[in-house]
């Protein structure tokens, strides 16, 4: 018993928590489209672009701008910034196309995610001749940040602190939307015109609004999501550099029933099942393929259990 | 108005994109002088095979009577049609670079007058007489490397990120094993797999940090662009990598002590070399340290890590080159065999 909460380091929890912090953004973003009946599955495309824009963006100001010679941090925070604001930008676009043109969403997605991979290699090539991998030294990394008090408490501590904003802005994200979703009317709205955007234009809920917002918040969490893979956690883009993550987003919120809460532990879920995954090859000798089984086959079980309960429940019911 | 002023603009760009992509006036290659087209596997600048093959292609155009072409594909939906491509235009022997072994066999037998050629990283029980594959075996110099990592340890722990639990991998995984224990046969040898994800460095750096909290102080990185993850972790958290493919010691200077290098640049300028002094020959061949076909990266000439590296680190270098050069002379005497993950049935002395 002992050999098996000595895998659970706090070590392993941190490194669940930056590897989650991806997955979380973005499943953030697809839960709130899912609500607000707008099917966002350009994310990992968003993703892979504003990473590249992140790293940039913080490369240009460091390098071109009094401000980024004096403050090289204030370069990368700059980048962050531009990086969610470029998938505010990308939201907006499909909301646009949504909204004037009546573009099918799903097709957009597909378009977007083959277009983010070619367009960041063609780019990082004529700009920069590399396409595999680009970095510059003179960028830097976004630096961790400890929080007065409760750093100071040990194992918490250590659990809860030492990350960079983007970490900490998931957190909050996560809560100003669970807030916003089930305590306040906009938050019913947006479900509303999920559900129904016919009747709920009919008492006058503003349902291009809500679309628009959707669709543009998804965009910025998932800029903050790129930004994270490319200047939070490294300072380097390499070719698609969301290795899926957008698409595990997506999962997650399903997962999470689009519910932000639910979104949130879901995200959380699948980043500790990696950093759970890296640790038991390092204490274990179980085959690494069974290893890197785990996460999904863990999907499979949580979702089957949560289905049949919900049948359960609907039998219930209908009694 | 808006809606039509859109439509004649995607229409426009269309027209661009069609007339950019065909408007490349495709001239015969033929003027005489022996023609060579070496397709990469996706675009230069990858600081890996396609550049290492660019560098064998340049030097053969300088020093050989050859005229020998690039061609740059995107991925992988582009190999053939590059392939056929160059078939088509006439040339006298068409390279691929590490594309896909079924579709080089494919296309050798459709062809049986033409002469290809893989400098790396194709293998198959048969192999036609007008295809000539090579395969750069990694597990001598991967030893090599693990020696120096064994002999450098502090903590007696290394790791090794390993993108997935193949043959081919492992070939580095095992070879870096086996010399960690020959130069110390106390420590203890980590690997983590990564599930054959390649190009997430995340990934790598979290695996890698994982590691290191593990005690490890030097991390063998085989693992792709996911690897740029393992050595950025290297230098963050001030322990040691070993770079791979490529010469990878620059990335982080001082904190990379050396890159096992394929030299496919070498294997490429060779197979050119052959077929212009009508040596051309078909089938299967290994490449291996004998060759010259693959190494350490101290092998040719770098000492990044000696010039940056914290002093008592430096010091350790000499006594770690000696120690190559031993086994080295060892193994290609053939005194000492190295295990080849690719062959054979793993030996007890590595489980």
């Amino acid at each position: 018993m002992e050999a098996f909460f000595n895998i659970f380091t706090i070590n392993v929890f941190e490194s669940a928590i930056r590897l989650a912090t991806p997955v979380i953004l973005a499943a953030l973003g697809a839960a709130l489209c899912n609500k607000a009946g707008v099917l966002n599955l350009g994310i990992d495309g968003f993703m892979t672009m504003s990473a590249f824009v992140a790293l940039v963006g913080s490369y240009l100001v460091r390098n071109f701008t009094s401000l980024g010679q004096a403050y090289p941090v204030a370069a990368t925070y700059i980048g962050v910034l531009s990086a969610a604001v470029f998938g505010g930008l990308l939201g907006l676009l499909f909301a646009f196309l949504k909204d004037k043109l009546n573009v099918d969403l799903v097709v957009l997605s597909i378009a977007i995610n083959m277009l983010a991979v070619d367009i960041t290699v063609y780019l990082m090539r004529t700009l920069f001749h590399q396409s595999g991998t680009w970095s510059d030294p003179s960028i830097v990394q976004l630096p961790s940040i400890e929080i007065p008090l409760i750093s100071g408490i040990p194992v918490i501590g250590t659990l809860l602190s030492g990350y960079n904003i983007i970490v900490y802005s998931a957190w909050i994200i996560a809560i100003v939307l669970v807030v916003v979703m089930h305590k306040t009317r906009y938050g019913r709205h947006i479900t509303a015109v999920g559900e129904n955007p016919t009747a709920s234009r009919s008492v006058g809920i503003n349902v291009r609004g809500v679309r628009y917002f959707a669709l543009i918040a998804s965009g910025v969490l998932s800029g903050l999501a790129g930004a994270f893979l490319s200047v939070g956690h490294l300072t380097l883009f390499t070719r698609d550099m969301a290795a899926g993550r957008g698409w595990l987003g997506n999962a997650a919120a399903l997962f999470g029933f689009n519910n932000p809460g639910g979104s949130f532990l879901a995200g959380l879920f699948f980043g500790f099942a990696d950093a759970l995954a890296l640790r038991l090859q390092n204490v274990t000798k179980i085959p690494p393929y069974i290893i890197s089984m785990m996460p999904y086959v863990l999907t499979i079980l949580i979702l089957s259990i949560v289905s049949y309960r919900t049948i359960l429940r609907r039998r219930s019911i209908s009694q | 108005m808006t809606r039509k002023l859109l439509l004649a603009l995607m229409a426009a760009l269309i027209l661009i994109s069609g007339a950019y992509a065909g408007g490349a006036s495709e001239e015969s290659a033929d003027d005489g002088q022996t023609t060579v087209a070496v397709v990469l596997p996706s675009p230069l600048g990858d600081r890996s095979f396609c550049d290492s093959a660019n560098e064998g292609v340049i030097r053969a155009n300088a020093e050989l009577p050859v005229k020998a072409d690039i061609i740059e594909t995107q991925g992988v939906h582009e190999h053939e049609n590059a392939m056929r491509g160059a078939i088509n235009r006439g040339y006298d022997l068409i390279m691929g670079v590490g594309l896909d072994t079924q579709m080089m066999l494919d296309l050798a037998e459709e062809y049986p007058d033409q002469a290809f050629a893989s400098p790396s990283e194709l293998t198959a029980d048969v192999i036609p007489d007008n295809l000539a594959a090579l395969l750069i075996n990694v597990n001598k110099s991967s030893f090599l490397a693990g020696l120096i990592a064994g002999y450098m340890t502090e903590t007696d722990k290394v790791g090794c990120v390993a993108g997935g639990d193949a043959p081919g991998i492992n070939q580095f995984y095992y070879g870096y094993k086996q010399g960690v224990l020959a130069a110390n046969p106390d420590a203890e040898v980590y690997v983590n797999y990564l599930g054959f994800d390649f190009s997430n460095p995340t990934l790598g750096k979290e695996s890698a940090i994982s590691l290191y909290n593990e005690g490890c102080d030097i991390i063998f990185s085989v693992c792709g662009l996911s690897g740029e993850g393992v050595l950025a972790a290297a230098s963050e958290t001030g322990n040691y990598a070993i770079g791979v493919d490529t010469v990878q010691d620059e990335y982080y200077p001082g904190s990379i002590i050396t890159s096992v290098i394929k030299r496919v640049d070498n294997s490429t300028y060779d197979l050119i070399e052959a077929y212009v002094n009508g040596n051309f020959q078909g089938g299967f061949r290994t490449l291996d340290l004998e060759d010259g076909a693959t190494g350490i990266s101290w092998d040719v000439g770098y000492t990044t890590f000696k010039d940056n590296a914290p002093a008592e680190w430096a010091a350790k270098v000499d006594g770690a080159q000696a120690l190559v050069d031993e086994y080295k002379a060892k193994i290609l005497s053939g005194e000492y065999e190295v295990y080849d993950a690719l062959t054979m049935e793993l030996w007890d002395s590595l489980k």
